[in-house]
């Protein structure tokens, strides 16, 4: 089964004796991945998202408690990552023309970065539980959700799924976001390939991951770095910390944990810090792949990634 | 053709708030009770403090999205409970709408019902009779009427802009079994209300009112006579319950409404469309256009737009070249509601409740769009041509 969501594809595979069923489940998971899309995309006019970027600045807005508690979440994981991962960065976004997909973005020069000044930073979101209720400090503060939108709304899959009793089941989201539920049959796990970002072609993979009951993120440049004079790149991902694009030198981060947000946030936030944090705990399982195409993996998931050999 | 966006400009006026707390009940918490939550959640001070529904998943799920509602697993003991609740949202299976909405305006509460009023004609007549003799608001969950760009359209449409209708067509697509999960058979006949024959109305009868409804409000006229055809063409899992209908409602004067509904094809979801001849209004729920004709008399500030986006006052925008921008499926992109929808239902439910604003879409209406789709899911399910006796429309 498959949904065109937050402007991606995401498929599922459902496991199980009544097919029926299973299609039946599959469609509530479909209703809640639509649901988190219409909560969560800035491209959308009517989304949650959307009114709090417009009017949070002005007034507290009411928000349903599972969203608050993703804010509250993202603060968290923003704290954990030393910033690294940051919901407030769409006004950079928006201003380095990172938005635009007409290829208009062009090299943003570092020095460009101190001039701005834009209100980021998670400290701009005032979270009211007992009003349930998000606000922003300052006018211009804007939240962007592209880094865990997908993991989001997998999570809620998961929760379904379980629901329903459907245990076995592999759903992702743009191929970038992956949650595996239980294990086809015969096997002790979902084995899911992580390609090599640097081939043009589909299936050149540099890990598998065995997963079981968790979820993995992985986040890469994905072709769209600009190249600069020096032979190096300037990557299409941002550092919330210092406002610039990440220079492209880590090809590639991934995350295994139990929540597939967190491992999407975390994979973004990797790719920005280009290493595991010492902040991290045990079970947020860390992949780098740095530009000399050497591997590393911690975490307590480490023996469920497997090398495939040389990457480049 | 040129097309104008039809957007009213939502930032003039202040946002609705509400003045004081408002105290709701839901009743039914499958998708659609669950769509409604998320729609409350905007608007502080409407506090949903208990919900129901038979199905105890459900009401976990419910638990989950409402904090600190108490859930109940029968609507008469949470009316014997609550005694406080000002409002009750009803979005049982459809089938069930009448004796809840009786009981609950029994008991002296604002009522939102939601689409379609009821399953039988006897039973809106019912509704609606009880909904007379009640003081309180009684609102049917037809969201047309609430809709700032239909109500914008309808304005326009008042002042002549598409003249005469002499056509309409409307439908409603999307690619889904209808199928609702459960953990065993006895639940899954319950649940699955809408295939069974014993007591669904279709996909003519479910999702027709709420677009019959627009149609009503526009041309102020209903139809006298239906015929149509369905079919099971998708999903051969034994269901009898048709996956694929067209109808075509026929008005007094010779106009006729031409309706298709699938859940086998998503082909551009959902809309109503009504051409006139000196312009067509098209109208898909976030967003609405205006095509006019090339000999309709033009507004001055249309002479400016030229080949530009044109804002004016009353926040029309006027798109140029919008056929070929159709075509391409980029005429949506830029504009269209904050909110989908469902808010607005539940914006003006609260308006009249709170505020004694005039109810946006009566019982009677509910009555007469339900009726409507009735009886053109019979005319589907028998083949034959059905009478529209305006008798049927009067309040029990």
């Amino acid at each position: 089964m498959a949904v065109e969501a937050m402007g991606t594809r995401f498929e599922f595979v459902l496991a199980g004796d009544d097919e029926r069923h299973l299609r039946a489940v599959g469609e509530e998971a479909i209703l809640a991945i639509l649901r988190w899309d219409l909560i969560l995309s800035i491209f959308r006019p009517d989304s949650v998202a959307t009114q709090l970027n417009r009017h949070a600045a002005t007034q507290p807005v009411p928000v349903e408690p599972d969203v608050l508690e993703l804010v509250q979440r993202c603060l968290d994981i923003s704290i954990q990552t030393q910033g690294a991962f940051d919901l407030t960065i769409a006004p950079l976004m928006k201003e380095l023309g990172f938005h635009a997909t007409d290829g208009s973005r062009s090299l943003i020069e570092p020095r460009d970065s101190a001039s701005r000044q834009l209100p980021l930073g998670m400290d701009q979101v005032l979270i009211d539980e007992a009003r349930s209720t998000i606000a922003f400090a300052h006018r211009g503060v804007a939240l962007d959700f592209g880094a865990v939108g997908k993991g989001q709304a997998l999570d809620d899959v998961r929760l379904i799924l379980l629901e329903h009793e459907v245990e076995t089941a592999l759903v992702h989201g743009g191929t970038s976001t992956v949650l595996c539920l239980g294990a086809p049959p015969e096997e002790s796990a979902w084995r899911v390939g992580i390609s090599d970002p640097k081939s043009t072609s589909v299936g050149r993979r540099i890990a598998t991951a065995s997963l079981r009951d968790e979820a993995m993120s992985v986040s890469a440049h994905s072709g769209r770095e600009l190249p600069l004079a020096d032979g190096t790149a300037q990557g299409h991902v941002l550092d919330p910390r210092s406002g610039c694009p990440v220079a492209a030198g880590t090809l590639l981060a991934g995350c295994i944990a139990d929540s597939a947000m967190v491992a999407d946030a975390w994979s973004t936030a990797l790719l920005v810090l280009g290493r595991r944090p010492a902040t991290a705990a045990a079970s947020i399982s860390t992949l780098v792949l740095d530009s000399a195409g050497s591997l590393s993996v911690a975490g307590n998931r480490e023996a469920s990634v497997r090398l495939e050999g040389p990457a480049i | 053709m040129a097309a104008m966006a039809i957007m009213p400009n939502l930032s003039l006026g202040a946002p609705f708030r509400l003045a004081a707390p408002v105290s709701i009940g839901l009743i039914g918490l499958g998708r659609q009770g669950r769509a409604i939550l998320a729609e409350l959640s905007k608007i502080e001070q409407a506090n949903v403090v208990a919900i129901c529904d038979t199905d105890e998943r459900r009401q976990k799920a419910g638990e989950r999205r409402a904090k600190g509602a108490t859930s109940y697993a029968s609507y008469a003991e949470m009316l014997d409970k609550e005694a406080s609740l000002d409002a009750l949202i009803i979005a049982t299976p459809t089938h069930l709408h009448r004796q809840v909405a009786i009981d609950v305006l029994a008991a002296g509460k604002h009522v939102y019902c939601e689409s379609p009023l009821a399953s039988t004609i006897e039973d809106c007549r019912a509704i609606t009779a009880a909904a007379r003799n009640s003081s309180k608001v009684f609102q049917t969950g037809m969201l047309g009427r609430a809709n700032p760009v239909y109500r914008l359209a309808h304005s326009f449409s008042r002042s002549g802009s598409i003249r005469n209708v002499v056509a309409m067509r409307a439908q409603n697509h999307s690619k889904t079994t209808w199928e609702t999960p459960a953990s065993d058979p006895a639940r899954r006949k319950q649940l699955n209300w809408r295939l069974d024959p014993d007591v669904s109305i279709g996909l003519a009868g479910e999702f027709g009112p709420q677009q019959f409804d627009v149609f009503h409000w526009f041309v102020n006229d209903y139809p006298i006579r239906v015929s149509g055809h369905g079919a099971v063409l998708a999903y051969q899992d034994g269901r009898s319950i048709a996956d694929t209908v067209s109808c075509e409602l026929q008005f007094k004067d010779g106009r006729a409404l031409v309706y298709d509904a699938s859940i086998a094809n998503s082909f551009e979801g959902t809309y109503e469309q009504l051409q006139g001849t000196m312009g067509t209004f098209k109208l898909g729920w976030s967003h609405g256009w205006l095509f006019k004709e090339s000999d309709a008399p033009t507004q001055g500030w249309e002479v400016y737009a030229n080949r530009q986006q044109f804002h004016d006052e009353e926040g029309i925008t006027l798109i140029a070249d919008a056929t070929k921008l159709a075509a391409q499926g980029k005429l949506k992109d830029g504009i269209g509601l904050p909110h989908p929808a469902l808010y607005y239902g539940m914006e003006t439910f609260l308006k009249s409740v709170s505020e004694d604003e005039k109810v946006v879409c009566s019982a009677a209406e509910g009555l007469r769009a339900a009726a409507v789709g009735i009886l053109a899911n019979e005319a589907i399910t028998s083949g034959k041509v059905i009478t529209i006796d305006p008798s049927i429309f009067k309040e029990a």
